[in-house]
């Protein structure tokens, strides 16, 4: 194991161990956990169709992902056919510059952006920045979680982890030079209150930036499906309107996208459908009043397509809903941030080691109880938890798990291959797990696997194998 | 830039290599996929369109009127009037507001909505039963901030034009070719959000309220 895999290793525990013990983190997870869960189940109820839908889903995703380089051709050739143009970019780096000269060019000094996900995964607000633009993120949680100087910490609901003290404070600290003095508590307050802010950052903005939840390839659209509708905004009104995407986001039809968005709402807020859903294509036409003069659509690979045709292709069916975040134990305990990177929860245990490097987020694939709850829940059935086995089982055979682990393994492999003497080893300390354990029925310690037993007793065995009581059954017969 | 490109759809093909072999022929294929692309699994309801879709839109927070095409002016004037506002708004176009008489009572900008814009009126293409969605698309007389800068966005649409499902409006938008225009914007109720304690806020960045005028004899 490399010192900086070991350093991995230290900052997820450390991570995680600091987010068990914020009480405010706790408080607010306690509040959002049940909603999001209950939510969707009562929209899934509502919905007999919902598994065949999510079926034709799937279908559709793998479709695309076996013709993920024609129907990029054919997206490609549309957005060009309605005045917007296409740029690639192999790796976040590549994709900011992009992003960069573009604003450049534009002359840009305040930049809005809409959710993406994707502009995150390219660190791209920094770049901006460092080029001497204003750069505000105008969804209400990324807002909150920027002047906080924070990362998302959920796809769908950036500021989760905030509780509406922290929000009043921040406003507080940030709006007062802006003439807003007056300390505002109330939810209602403090929406207004960003509304006002925003508002004038809207309408000066020089270049909007948007993600996208979709890209059809019949239209040459992009996809923003929002309930505040700050994503449309941000598409409209300033002069350049840029999109970031990962390749893997393209659907073939508006046919094709309805099935998505069916499934979408519902997993992700527990919605029919979101307040909001646009499809922008190209500038604005010769004859419009208003819209951008310029559409430029930035498309991330950044790993993606190598991803395709092995054993995680699964995984690039997501479509960012959320579910398996809301759905996840682990992530309800320890919140987005302990993860270390822009995707969290399952979907980000399975995506960050293959977009970073297997090296650098250890932890990830082994922080999950595999109860299985992600993948039961995933609109587009990506096996989450298989996926997370299937990194364990890559991590051993690259010699990547610790050598404690793989010694403990070794042994046993070793033993169990030879059923004699595994018997003959193992019949005694059976045999004193069983006695130690006999009163309460589980052990609350084990020698060697502490970590393990610290949080869970282990069930005290029998007092013979199970090998051994077949073959006394078998002599009693 | 077109090296990035060719590299990234170079890998794609070497990642799918075992797939199915990448010709023109497939990517014709592909686009008559698109071309010929068909409505698949849908929700069923039984219920007529025009109360599913009234349903469906008071459950997402909006309100209507039900009324007829010579009540379009009065009916956004008497809903202004009940909510303390002046009989002037920003002014989109479609059929039945482009056919309207207005009177000298009230005043409308032809023009995009500003940061102050109180009122816009606009008119949906179509109205999708199945979720109360209802669909606008941008043109030369209808700019897209009408949507999303007013406190208050009243649309009008034509009874005959909701139809059954997302699919269907994308049926008539494809016949009838406006969908050609840049934005197609589909809205279902007012804005809101739920980013401050998962909480449901309404009006977050766009309009606080959302008001149909559905035109049932037009």
């Amino acid at each position: 194991m490399s010192v900086s895999t070991a350093s991995q290793r230290v900052e997820f525990q450390e991570r995680a161990r600091q987010a068990l013990q914020d009480t405010s983190l706790q408080r607010a997870l306690a509040k959002a956990r049940g909603g999001f869960v209950d939510h969707r189940q009562d929209a899934i109820d509502a919905l007999p169709e919902f598994d065949a839908i999510r079926d034709a889903a799937r279908d559709i995703k793998n479709h695309v992902l076996a013709n993920l380089d024609g129907y990029l051709e054919l997206y490609e050739q549309q957005v060009i056919e309605n005045g917007g143009q296409v740029h690639w970019a192999r790796d976040a780096d590549e994709a900011c510059q992009i992003v960069a000269e573009i604003c450049k060019d534009a002359g840009a000094k305040t930049v809005t952006k809409g959710k993406s996900m994707v502009s995150e995964e390219m660190h791209l607000n920094p770049v901006l920045e460092a080029a001497g633009m204003t750069v505000v993120e105008t969804d209400l949680g990324e807002y909150i979680v920027q002047l906080a100087g924070e990362t998302p910490s959920h796809i769908i609901a950036p500021a989760v982890h905030k509780t509406r003290e922290q929000i009043t404070d921040l406003f507080h600290e940030h709006h007062s030079p802006l003439g807003y003095t007056d300390r505002v508590t109330q939810r209602e307050a403090l929406v207004n209150e960003a509304r006002s802010v925003l508002r004038e950052r809207f309408v000066t903005a020089d270049v909007g930036i948007t993600g996208a939840n979709f890209l059809v390839a019949e239209t040459g659209s992009n996809v923003i499906v929002t309930n505040e509708g700050n994503g449309d905004l941000t598409s409209c009104l300033p002069r350049v309107h840029i999109v970031t995407a990962g390749i893997e986001k393209v659907v073939p039809s508006l046919d094709d996208l309805s099935v998505l968005l069916r499934v979408l709402a519902r997993s992700a807020t527990g919605q029919e459908f979101s307040a909001y859903t646009s499809l922008y294509s190209g500038s604005r036409r010769a004859d419009d009043m208003e819209g951008p003069e310029a559409y430029h659509v930035v498309l991330l690979d950044n790993g993606r397509s190598r991803l395709l045709g092995s054993q995680y292709q699964p995984m690039l069916r997501c479509i960012r809903c959320g579910a398996c975040l809301n759905h996840c134990p682990v992530y309800g305990s320890i919140g987005g941030h302990a993860y270390g990177w822009v995707y969290s929860g399952p979907m980000g245990s399975v995506l960050t080691p293959l977009l970073n490097g297997f090296d650098q987020s250890l932890d990830l694939p082994n922080a999950c109880t595999l109860n299985g709850r992600c993948k039961e829940v995933c609109p587009v059935r990506i096996p989450l938890s298989d996926l997370l086995l299937k990194h364990r089982v890559e991590q051993h055979d690259r010699r990547l798990n610790s050598g404690f682990g793989r010694l403990l393994l070794g042994v046993w492999a070793w033993l169990a291959c030879r059923p004699r003497l595994y018997q003959g080893v193992m019949a005694l300390p059976l045999r004193l797990m069983h006695l130690l354990g006999r009163r309460r029925g589980v052990l609350a310690w084990l020698p060697g696997v502490g970590g393990w037993t610290g949080s869970r007793d282990f069930p005290a065995p029998a007092r013979c194998s199970f090998m051994r009581q077949w073959e006394k059954r078998k002599m009693k017969s | 830039m077109n090296r990035a490109r060719d590299q990234i759809l170079g890998t794609i093909r070497k990642s799918l290599a075992a797939g199915e072999p990448r010709t023109l022929k497939r990517l014709e294929e592909l686009k008559s996929r698109i071309q010929h692309s068909r409505p698949q699994v849908q929700p069923e309801f039984d219920d007529d369109l025009l109360s599913r879709f009234c349903q469906k839109h008071v459950a997402v927070h909006g309100t209507y009127d039900r009324i007829t095409v010579e009540q379009i002016e009065s009916a956004v004037v008497k809903h202004l009037t009940g909510m303390g506002l002046d009989a002037q708004w920003h002014l989109g176009s479609g059929p039945l507001l482009d056919a309207t008489q207005w009177t000298d009572s009230v005043f409308v900008y032809r023009k995009g909505a500003d940061k102050n814009t109180k009122v816009a009126l606009s008119e949906a293409v179509a109205a999708v039963a199945e979720t109360g969605t209802l669909v606008v698309c941008s043109g030369p007389a209808v700019p897209p901030s009408q949507n999303y800068l007013p406190d208050d966005h009243l649309i009008v649409v034509d009874s005959r034009r909701i139809v059954r499902h997302m699919e269907d409006a994308w049926a008539m938008l494809r016949e009838s070719g406006v969908a050609k225009g840049r934005a197609i914007n589909l809205i279902t109720g007012p804005s809101k959000t739920g980013d401050i304690e998962q909480t449901i806020q309404y009006g977050a960045h766009g309009p606080r309220r959302l008001h149909l005028l559905i035109v049932e004899d037009a």
